[in-house]
């Protein structure tokens, strides 16, 4: 496919979406068509199934330590042309790793030991995304891919992935470490002198109010220790942000054929189109079943069973069940950049867990004026 | 998984049977004003087309906090300068726990009867897909082992308790006849049993009623070109088979586990109207 050609000659493939619509499968997808195409492709992927996992050729260890593996050409059912690479992203390990690069030795450490930081650093908000984008720019930088795709973090909102890593930022501007550190070491009476003097430290009691000494400690010793890597968690930011939003980067939009994804998937385009990114490839998944033809009429006798008209009812009501979805996605792709691909994955009638069954959706993948 | 409309179908089903019942989303963006073609969702419960006693809204950390701060400050202005502020804003947006725990404040603060009252019988969660959910409900216990002390320790440790409340809480996992979602429903089972001393309710969702109940003549259906249809039939029978035997085996409470069939309508309000009824039977 011509289409797709054009699209494995971006350097980085962005695959967002919402929870459930087979994301990873599509990703993996992706990476096994390009190696069939002849490129050096890394998957990274945040969760795969552990077969799928095993079946890539990660062990539990290289999973563990998110290790970059290649897939070994005997795992396929065809060997490709290219070569496929596979990693899990761990945001723990990476977040860790990134502050011992950054903060001096002393204060890493006392960071590791902070409560909060043990407890929720995974969970702050954008940390998953900051770590995913942080893996990938260092996968980037290596140079030693043609194409590297990733995998985003589950989200709500397609939207949410972009939009993560700034709030982690604007957490870590300076204004705010500042703020807690201009807070810190006061006595209690010092505080209730200042609560009366400045809207900043009004906020600031409500704060503690609301939350209590003991966690207002714990954050400060949080954000005086994020001191040391602040500016470069912000300097990496604007190196992904230019790497999203170069050439090199596509973005792939996976969805399934249900009407409300749909309906997000093109507001997703234009908020994409605004925000300077290139949404390349619509990829719906669980577009129509693989057994499922919906041009053709199934003739049936009067004299045939019961059991061949039920299945022929059966036919007909699934076709046109996917005759209105397709409808539907001709109506609302009109309104999308012509040049977006669209591709379109069916449904298997048997569960997809390893290299083996990627590799059939891979081969099944059509472009929708196919169908 | 349908996991949204299973939520809506539930929260309509307890409408339904006469309670005051509000459907929640958590987060930034409404699903449910898609699906329902609604003008806007807002935090404080609207109605919801023409179903009576049901309320839809849609809560985020800061729209939570805003209410809870209003609360506990009463003047206006004061809280508009802790709300306001770009530093606040920041934090709420992005502190660890903050948001989680003012959302799972707001949620069991009727129960805790803490913060701005609310009348409802029953709230209905559309919660976040299965991992993200699970580490959202770590989250008040995690931080009041963080912090023990003072208000924010204090209202981590109740709402945890509430949570855990099977007197106060039920859980419903979605899941469908699938080998992927099977697992992560299962690991979830764990979890829940493990964390929570809790066993959820599991709803297999999308169930294939077989509509053919006599024994074919397998000849006469390859002579038609149905075959390929009759093997996907007789092939999802069997993964339902596989995936309610593995869902019950792993709940152990053969009860806990209904299925609801896959409904072919355009309109999701028909759609979960249907389910709604189904529901309730199976009550």
């Amino acid at each position: 496919m011509k289409e797709l050609e054009e699209l494995f000659q971006h350097e980085v493939l962005v695959c967002v979406g919402t929870g459930g619509v087979g994301k990873t499968t599509s990703a993996a997808a992706l990476g096994v068509k390009a190696a069939q195409a002849g490129k050096r492709v890394l998957v990274l992927t945040i969760d795969p199934a552990q077969r799928l996992a095993t079946s890539l050729g990660l062990s539990e260890e290289a999973r563990a330590k998110g290790e970059i593996v290649e897939v070994p050409p005997s795992e396929f059912a065809q060997p490709p042309k290219g070569q496929l690479f596979a990693s899990v992203i761990q945001a723990q390990k990476i977040f860790d790793d990134f502050i011992c690069s950054e903060a001096p030795a002393d204060q890493a450490e006392r960071l590791m030991k902070n409560r909060l930081y043990q407890q929720l650093t995974t969970r702050l908000a954008g940390s998953q995304e900051f770590t995913s984008l942080e893996k990938l720019l260092q996968c980037h930088e290596d140079q030693r891919f043609d194409l590297i795709v990733l995998d985003t973090p589950p989200a709500q909102h397609s939207l949410d992935f972009l939009g993560a890593p700034l709030k982690l930022h604007a957490l870590f501007q300076s204004s705010v470490t500042q703020w807690f550190l201009n807070s810190k070491g006061d006595k209690e009476q010092g505080w209730l002198k200042r609560t009366l003097s400045g809207g900043k430290d009004r906020a600031f009691s409500i704060l503690k109010q609301l939350t209590g000494s003991d966690f207002i400690r714990e954050l400060q010793e949080f954000f005086e220790l994020a001191q040391a890597w602040q500016k470069k968690l912000g300097q990496r930011m604007v190196d992904v942000h230019r790497l999203l939003t170069s050439e090199k980067t596509a973005f792939v939009l996976v969805t399934s054929f249900d009407e409300a994804k749909l309906d997000e998937a093109f507001v997703f385009h234009k908020e994409l189109k605004r925000q300077g990114y290139q949404l390349s490839c619509l990829c719906i998944n669980r577009a129509y079943p693989s057994w499922l033809n919906i041009n053709v009429d199934i003739e049936v006798t009067e004299s045939s069973s019961q059991a061949v008209q039920t299945l022929r009812s059966m036919y007909r009501r699934w076709q046109s069940h996917f005759r209105r979805r397709r409808e539907r996605v001709f109506k609302e792709k009109k309104k999308m950049n012509p040049e977006t691909l669209t591709l379109l994955i069916p449904e298997f009638t048997s569960d997809i867990y390893n290299l083996q069954g990627i590799e059939r959706i891979a081969e099944s993948v059509l472009r929708e004026e196919d169908l | 998984m349908g996991k949204s409309t299973v939520a809506a179908s539930l929260a309509l089903a307890q409408a339904r049977a006469g309670r005051k019942t509000l459907l929640v989303e958590f987060g930034e963006k409404s699903y449910y004003q898609w699906l329902f073609k609604l003008p806007n969702v807002t935090s404080h419960g609207q109605k919801l087309l023409d179903w009576p006693n049901l309320k839809i809204a849609l809560w985020t950390g800061h729209s939570c906090l805003t209410e809870y701060v209003g609360h506990l400050v009463r003047i206006k202005a004061l809280a508009d300068i802790f709300l306001e502020n770009d530093v606040m804003r920041a934090l709420i947006g992005a502190a660890p726990a903050l948001s989680e725990v003012a959302l799972l404040g707001k949620l069991t603060s009727q129960i805790r009867r803490v913060g701005p009252s609310m009348n409802y019988d029953c709230i209905v969660v559309d919660g976040f897909a299965s991992g993200h959910f699970l580490s959202m409900l770590r989250t008040p216990a995690s931080l009041a082992e963080a912090i023990r002390f003072g208000p924010m320790g204090e209202h981590s440790r109740q709402i945890d308790q509430v949570l855990r409340d099977p007197k106060y809480c039920s859980y419903y996992l979605v899941s469908l006849a699938e080998e992927l979602p099977v697992i992560e429903s299962c690991e979830m089972i764990e979890a829940f049993r493990q964390e929570w001393s809790i066993t959820p309710n599991v709803i297999g969702n999308s169930w294939w009623n077989s509509e053919i109940t006599e024994e074919p003549d397998i000849a006469e259906i390859e002579r038609a070109g149905l075959k390929p249809l009759w093997d996907y039939n007789q092939e999802r029978e069997q993964r339902q088979q596989r995936a309610s035997e593995k869902l019950k085996g792993a709940l152990g409470e053969e009860e806990k586990f209904f299925t609801l069939p896959w409904v072919d309508r355009e309109s999701a309000k028909e759609r979960i109207e249907e389910l709604s009824l189904l529901l309730e039977s199976q009550k």
